[in-house]
């Protein structure tokens, strides 16, 4: 599996005070490879967060439980980090404040916590930020063959739901499912698929100025930082694609845009956050979509052996009904118990 | 002497609209700060052109600081010559927060020190009126001395 940062420490790390950075460059050259979360509180330890250990930051760039051993990011200082992530021009981001987070070069998303200011009764902005939460963005390439045959349905990409709970690797996936797909691939007889990417976080292609900074294919159509329902209908109206990928679903109105994209005749390639189709289906405008036969396939992941879990595979039957399939890769037919 | 007093007079008035120009941008056409100092260094007379370009080209080669940045430049002649204390820690409090916060805090910040600047421009001008006379009138003085010495 090809890795698209090897050992290099992130770029923007380099922003930080050169005391933090070079403890963080003596943890990276160990433990880089495995960290998926950088936590950074005013005026109190770095925390980071690796697949199976977590703990805080310390001198010698190794982790410890005990607080007092961590090396402390100062209240200025993660401010200037923070500006300097955000090139100076944090005011710039007045949706990404108000939504608490910011996606920056590179794809990482970076979480945010501070005072939030009020309008109207609701959150306007966040203000004073104190607090920064960096999830590392990762190209996996080759992590989405193996799925390529539960979503490849005869001649067309199945209409596809990827459920897994945060930090499951479901973003990943999409990033890879869309690259591969773009490309086309020979061993599966799939053939190159025009695919148009709703990248509303910015986070699976990594847009800077618009270019994809990860791989997302040749035949895919970036519609960056674009909000999905809109999105997907100027997707379906301008660009003719053959696929539409869309990460994180979530209120009623991405389930209607899903709805109307995939009666368009265009397949649907979308992940939700969920542990179980139990609990995606109680969400009522995902249920209701459900029933309506709107995937034909739904990918249930979770972190249990690690990210990329596969813990089940749902296949929509005659009836409408979803079946759960017992099936490997290599299988063919689809054995299931009706649900 | 006299001149260094008039001319801390311009660097001040300069200032003020660099500032006007600034909460413009950021207030209102939400442009991005480097590409900011990138126009104002188009804009400014010569003196203020200077000091906005090397802070854009400081920022663009990776200075983690503002601050750093601006404490480095004015620092440096001919600025160094020609500001006054006042306004040098008028701008040093506004680079110690710019970009770092949403654009009304950024806005109340640079009204802040529109306003401190304008008593340095107060001052300032006292100074002119009072010691660059005062220079000048010097200067002839020193001149004729010069001339009756070597008469």
């Amino acid at each position: 599996m090809l890795e698209n940062m090897k050992d290099a420490l992130p770029y923007f790390l380099s922003y930080l005070p050169d005391g933090l950075q070079f403890a963080l460059s003596n943890y990276w050259r160990v433990n880089g490879m495995h960290t998926e979360e950088i936590r950074m509180r005013s005026e109190q330890p770095i925390e980071l967060i690796a697949h199976h250990v977590s703990g805080f930051l310390t001198r010698s760039g190794k982790l410890s439980l005990d607080t007092h051993e961590g090396l402390v990011i100062r209240r200025e200082e993660l401010r200037a980090f923070l500006a300097k992530m955000v090139d100076f021009s944090l005011y710039t981001l007045e949706e990404e404040l108000r939504r608490g987070y910011i996606t920056i070069a590179g794809g990482h998303r970076v979480g945010l916590a501070g005072q939030a200011v009020l309008r109207n009764g609701k959150v306007d902005h966040l203000k004073a930020i104190s607090s920064l939460n960096i999830r590392l963005a990762r190209a996996r390439l080759g992590v989405g063959e193996a799925f390529l045959p539960y979503i490849w349905y005869k001649t067309r990409v199945a209409q596809t739901l990827i459920v897994s709970p945060p930090r499951a690797g479901k973003t990943t996936l999409l990033r890879d499912l869309v690259r591969i797909l773009s490309k086309g691939e020979r061993r599966f007889d799939i053939p190159p698929q025009r695919i148009s990417l709703i990248d509303e976080r910015s986070e699976i292609a990594a847009c800077v100025d618009g270019v994809p900074t990860l791989d997302v294919g040749p035949r895919t159509d970036v519609l960056d930082a674009c909000p999905k329902v809109e999105g997907m209908m100027m997707a379906i109206r301008s660009l003719g694609p053959d696929v539409v990928a869309v990460d994180e679903l979530g209120g009623a109105e991405d389930m209607e845009a899903v709805d109307a994209a995939r009666r368009s005749g265009v397949s649907v390639l979308a992940t939700i956050h969920g542990a179980s189709l139990d609990e995606v289906m109680r969400r009522h405008h995902v249920s209701r979509l459900l029933e309506s036969g709107a995937f034909e396939r739904i990918l249930i992941f979770s972190r249990r052996r690690g990210p990329l879990t596969l813990e089940a595979i749902y296949t929509l039957g005659k009836d409408g009904a979803m079946i759960k399939a017992h099936l490997k890769a290599s299988e063919t037919g689809l054995v299931g118990d009706r649900r | 002497m006299a001149r260094r007093y008039g001319q801390r007079v311009q660097l001040i008035i300069a200032l003020k609209s660099a500032l006007t120009t600034l909460e413009t941008e950021i207030v209102y056409a939400q442009n991005g700060l480097p590409d900011i100092f990138k126009r104002l260094a188009q804009t400014e007379s010569e003196l203020l052109a200077s000091f906005f370009v090397a802070t854009h080209q400081a920022l663009a080669d990776g200075k983690r600081h503002l601050l750093d940045v601006w404490s480095e430049l004015f620092d440096r002649l001919p600025l160094k010559r020609y500001i006054g204390l006042r306004e040098k820690e008028a701008l040093m409090d506004l680079a110690r927060s710019l970009g770092q916060y949403d654009r009304f805090s950024e806005q109340k910040r640079i009204q802040l020190t529109r306003f401190e600047l304008e008593e340095a421009y107060r001052e300032a001008k006292q100074n002119h009126e009072r010691y660059g006379k005062m220079a000048r009138t010097m200067g002839v003085l020193f001149g004729l001395l010069i001339m009756i010495l070597f008469w």
